[in-house]
């Protein structure tokens, strides 16, 4: 009985240090990573009560973790933990510095140098330095045009002009991020790119209020986009055609606007799972433009 | 002890069953391996994540839970619910077994009998059918029960009163729930105490076990209720563990829950020894004084 006792005991513990001498995960890595990080929540549940040394050794701690996996893929979210102790502390300087070193180091990675670089420039626009961060915001749209940051930018441009009053910048940036958006849903057509270059041109006739090119573009995105694995039936129903019906019957208060659309659509597209729903949809507008 | 003092007294029988493993700890052999292979499999989950096993697991948790599952600290989350669902098939397949081989050693002890460890596996073995049969009937008893009580759960839930008695009724379903669970199976294990000792000693078969089970329960069952309940306080601080275990991982980190169900898992084959011994040992005592 002992015997067979200590042969399950030696099982379990060969087993045990075979398993951990052949993982060559970062098992290690991401569980000091979660440790810090919770010394980091702690830190910046009240920032101001933290003696200075402890955001020094967190910092620290942080570059060992860097040092030790190079290669990791933690490693950005690493840089970016250290570039947010240096934000709770309000250091934008230091926080930019970790934000150059992602760049150097990540220099590869689109879709990560175009976010590091728009928080670069958010950085600036904390410190209320407006106009470099604009040179910034027009680094990530000419340098990362294809990537989601970079998509964005000119509405965020356009965002920024809204919110501070400046009606002249706001119809100048307008135009830039029309022309742009128009540009990049004719370049990529059927693409990721394409269906969301046409999502951002509704927003921006949105700012115009140009309610009826609103309803063209949500129509186009309707048309090219429905079914295709950009755009669910789901999507289409409760985020374009709704918003199609708010628009057509709210704002240019002539429902026949949509039911040309969707119209055209059916014709279009006699096999498409959707036309039931625009039929409804057809037949209920028709209603309440006979009711009225 | 005499028959007559064990069938009067529950903390009786079960201090004699306490100094029986105590004096032939060759009981709790059965028990070991079922731990053996409790925490083989356990080592197996908590590896599956990590290379090499995650050649074949990783796929598998993608499409299942998620790609965060394979990190730190998501991966404890899978060890629990894994480990959780394992322990069907493990009861199943060998708790079923071994609970018989621990019957077989105790008639062995009863009778002074020498034990060899040979001749306990194969006396389980030309059983195992039957046991496995046995061990499916308290399971699904037991997950009728967990069907039922769901049903409770969710109407609780749907009680909307903020005070008064709807409402401690509300609150006695939901945080009770554990310690429900707890009485049901307690519940279950009386419900088929004899089945395998009937089986293993008298060499019946499933059927008739279950007949003689039930007549054997007749006037006994709130006794045996009060032996096997008894020994599940000492299950009470994990449950209490278990049903706190946010407050655990923020204190301990995730690696506690890791510890918490093999902790909870010895505790309950500590538990399952003690029925096994205390309701074979009435079994006996019952039999003798007929």
């Amino acid at each position: 009985m002992k015997k067979i006792l200590v042969v399950c005991f030696l099982v379990l513990t060969g087993l045990f240090v075979a398993l951990t001498v052949l993982d060559k995960s970062e098992y290690g890595i991401e569980k000091r990573f979660w440790s810090l990080q919770k010394r980091f929540e702690k830190i910046a549940e009240d920032p101001k009560a933290v003696p200075e040394r402890s955001y020094a050794d967190l910092v620290r701690q942080y570059r060992r973790l860097i040092k030790k996996a190079p290669e990791s893929p933690l490693g950005p979210k690493i840089y970016l933990q250290i570039a947010k102790i240096y934000s709770l502390r309000e250091e934008h300087a230091k926080v930019r510095d970790v934000f150059e070193e992602i760049l150097k180091n990540y220099a590869e990675n689109d879709v990560l140098c175009s976010v590091t670089l728009r928080n670069i420039g958010m950085t600036y626009e904390k410190e209320g330095v407006m106009e470099q961060a604009l040179g910034v915001y027009q680094r990530v749209l000419d340098e990362y045009p294809l990537t989601e940051a970079g998509l964005g930018m000119p509405l965020y441009i356009v965002d920024y002009y809204k919110r501070s009053q400046k009606a002249d910048k706001l119809v100048e940036a307008l135009r830039v991020a029309e022309t742009r958006y128009k540009n990049v849903a004719d370049a990529m057509p059927g693409t990721q790119f394409g269906i969301e270059a046409l999502r951002h041109l509704s927003t921006v006739y949105l700012y115009r209020q140009d309610w009826r090119s609103v309803v063209d573009v949500l129509g186009q995105i309707l048309v090219q986009y429905a079914g295709s694995g950009q755009l669910s039936p789901a999507d289409a129903k409760n985020k374009v055609v709704r918003f199609i019906n708010a628009v057509s019957v709210q704002q240019i208060k002539d429902p026949s606007v949509a039911i040309g659309i969707y119209e055209k659509f059916i014709v279009q597209n006699p096999k498409h799972p959707l036309n039931d729903f625009l039929q409804n949809t057809i037949d209920s507008l028709k209603g309440s433009q006979n009711n009225e | 002890m005499t028959s007559k003092n064990l069938n009067k007294h529950p903390v009786a029988l079960l201090r004699t069953s306490l100094s029986v493993i105590l004096s032939h700890p060759s009981i709790l052999f059965p028990f070991c391996i079922v731990a053996f292979i409790q925490l083989f499999v356990l080592e197996i989950i908590f590896f599956a994540p990590r290379y090499p096993l995650s050649n074949f697991f990783e796929p598998i948790i993608t499409r299942f839970h998620g790609e965060a599952f394979l990190h730190y600290p998501f991966n404890f989350m899978l060890v629990v619910k894994w480990f959780q669902k394992v322990q069907i098939p493990i009861h199943l397949v060998f708790t079923s077994f071994l609970g018989g081989c621990a019957v077989v050693i105790i008639n062995a002890i009863n009778n002074d009998k020498t034990i060899t460890m040979k001749a306990v596996f194969r006396r389980a073995m030309s059983a195992y059918v039957h046991l496995v049969v046995a061990a499916g009937c308290s399971v699904g008893v037991m997950l009728g029960f967990t069907k039922l009580f769901s049903l409770v759960i969710k109407r609780a839930f749907i009680i909307r009163s903020t005070s008064g008695i709807y409402f401690m009724i509300k609150q006695v379903v939901l945080k009770g729930a554990p310690y429900f669970y707890l009485l049901f199976s307690v519940f279950v294990v009386v419900l088929f105490a004899f089945v395998v000792p009937i089986i293993i000693i008298e060499k019946k078969k499933i059927f008739a076990a279950l007949v003689d089970n039930f007549r054997c329960l007749w006037k006994s069952f709130w006794f045996l209720y009060a032996v096997c309940l008894l020994p599940m306080i000492l299950y009470v601080p994990v449950l209490m563990l278990k049903t706190n275990t946010q407050f655990l991982r923020a204190q301990f980190g995730p690696e506690s829950l890791v510890v918490l169900l093999v902790a909870g898992n010895f505790v309950v084959l500590f538990i399952e020894a003690i029925h096994y011994t205390a309701i074979t040992t009435y079994y006996l005592a019952k039999k003798e004084a007929t």
